[in-house]
């Protein structure tokens, strides 16, 4: 993924950042020159990652980690700052995709996940981030957060959760010039991903998002790691508090 | 964090009220757990069980009665807090725009079965005992500077 920023010097943390987007966004500010540490639960694609970041040359981390518990999050923050020496971003990416509104779970592993981890990462990360001259976070929300929904309630409402707390975390840290921003991805397919399964069960709810988008297609993992890296590049230095929509005009459908 | 939440008070507490009332009609959910704290998890958890969640189980428990109602209806009382982000209270506000946003969800999930759900936004509400009265007698600074710049009407 070819891009215009130069991320030489940064030390980058990127949560749930095995598969899909957060792999994306990874491999992007890795090609840019970035040390990068990635957690994520599944230690095979984490072990695949940890080869393909190498591959770029700059210093890497990789650390198996379940974002749900505090402890293995203050963990994998503390390893991470230790191994590339400071964090400069901070990459808040992981879903604990709770869709089904019927039952407690989904609700909790959402809270957990998509803002507990984010609220927590970005704590433990501020002693580092004080310490950087280009100190950012960017969390992943969803255009889910935009428009309420009766599939995947709850997931859509702790995303409007996060998306709120990025522009009351961007007040709170503005004193600092810490910036704090968020993407808004629409339905991004992947290979093994969420679309991917759909489009082969049920290829007509496929065709029927497909349709929905303006340009015609999915968006795919490195449409949306440009955006991450522009808004923790300096070009975006005048941007905080905000959540940017990387969708393809899905969002403009309501 | 311990989520082993006793929710058999919430059980008791629908049942018994559909029981002493003869059903329910309208289910009213307005407790909070004024979490304000963002620096530490308490407010966070807090804010996710009284504020969200006491609404979805709420709810989910009320609905066999409300779909026999003939004019069934739930009330959430959110707060002008889901609007704006905020520096100060950054727990009770993300949780409020999770519940304003639920109301839309559970309004469109509940429309088959003609169940309205609407929530109500109020904005600083005094009244004896209340965090406004307290901070009209603790800190009448920060309570002229609220009357005056912020409420419009005051």
């Amino acid at each position: 993924m070819k891009t215009p920023f130069d991320f030489s010097g940064y030390r980058v943390l990127v949560a749930g950042g095995s598969k899909g987007i957060g792999r994306a966004i990874a491999l992007g500010f890795a090609q840019a020159g970035a040390s990068v540490s990635a957690c994520a639960r599944g230690a095979q694609a984490l072990a695949a990652l940890d080869s393909e970041l190498e591959a770029f040359g700059g210093s890497t981390h990789t650390h198996a980690c379940d974002l749900s518990k505090p402890e293995a999050i203050a963990e994998w923050i503390s390893t991470a700052a230790e191994a590339l020496g400071g964090i400069d971003v901070l990459v808040n990416n992981a879903s604990g995709y709770g869709f089904d509104g019927d039952d407690d779970a989904s609700w909790i592993a959402d809270f957990e996940v998509d803002l507990m981890a984010a609220v927590r990462a970005s704590r433990l990360a501020l002693p580092h981030l004080e310490q950087s001259d280009h100190a950012s976070i960017v969390h992943t929300s969803s255009i889910a957060a935009l428009h309420p929904r009766v599939s995947g309630a709850p997931y859509a409402a702790l995303k409007a959760a996060l998306s709120s707390f990025t522009g009351s975390q961007a007040l709170q840290l503005a004193d600092r010039r810490i910036r704090v921003n968020a993407v808004a991805p629409g339905s991004i397919e992947f290979p093994d991903g969420l679309w991917d399964q759909v489009r082969k069960d049920q290829p007509q709810r496929y065709e029927s998002i497909r349709d929905s988008i303006p340009f015609g297609h999915l968006g795919a993992p490195e449409d949306v790691a440009r955006v991450v890296l522009f808004l923790a590049s300096p070009m975006a230095a005048w941007i905080t508090g905000q959540t940017l929509c990387v969708d393809g005009g899905q969002s403009l459908n309501g | 964090m311990n989520f082993a939440f006793d929710f058999s008070g919430y059980r008791v507490l629908v049942e018994g009220a559909a029981g002493a009332l003869g059903g329910i009609d309208v289910l009213v959910n307005n407790a909070s757990g004024y979490g304000y704290d963002a620096r530490d998890d308490d407010s966070w958890l807090a804010e996710f069980n009284a504020d969200l969640m006491a609404t979805v189980r709420a709810s989910r428990m009320a609905l066999p009665y409300l779909e026999r109602s003939s004019h069934p209806s739930i009330l959430h009382i959110t707060s002008i807090a889901a609007l704006h982000p905020r520096a100060s209270g950054a727990a009770y506000a993300a949780l409020k725009a999770a519940l304003t946003h639920s109301t839309g969800s559970q309004a469109l999930t509940l429309a088959p079965m003609r169940i309205r759900v609407n929530a109500i936004a109020p904005g600083s509400i005094k009244f004896p005992g209340g965090i406004w009265d307290r901070t009209r007698r603790e800190d009448p600074q920060q309570a002229h500077i609220v009357r005056r710049n912020v409420l419009p009407l005051a």
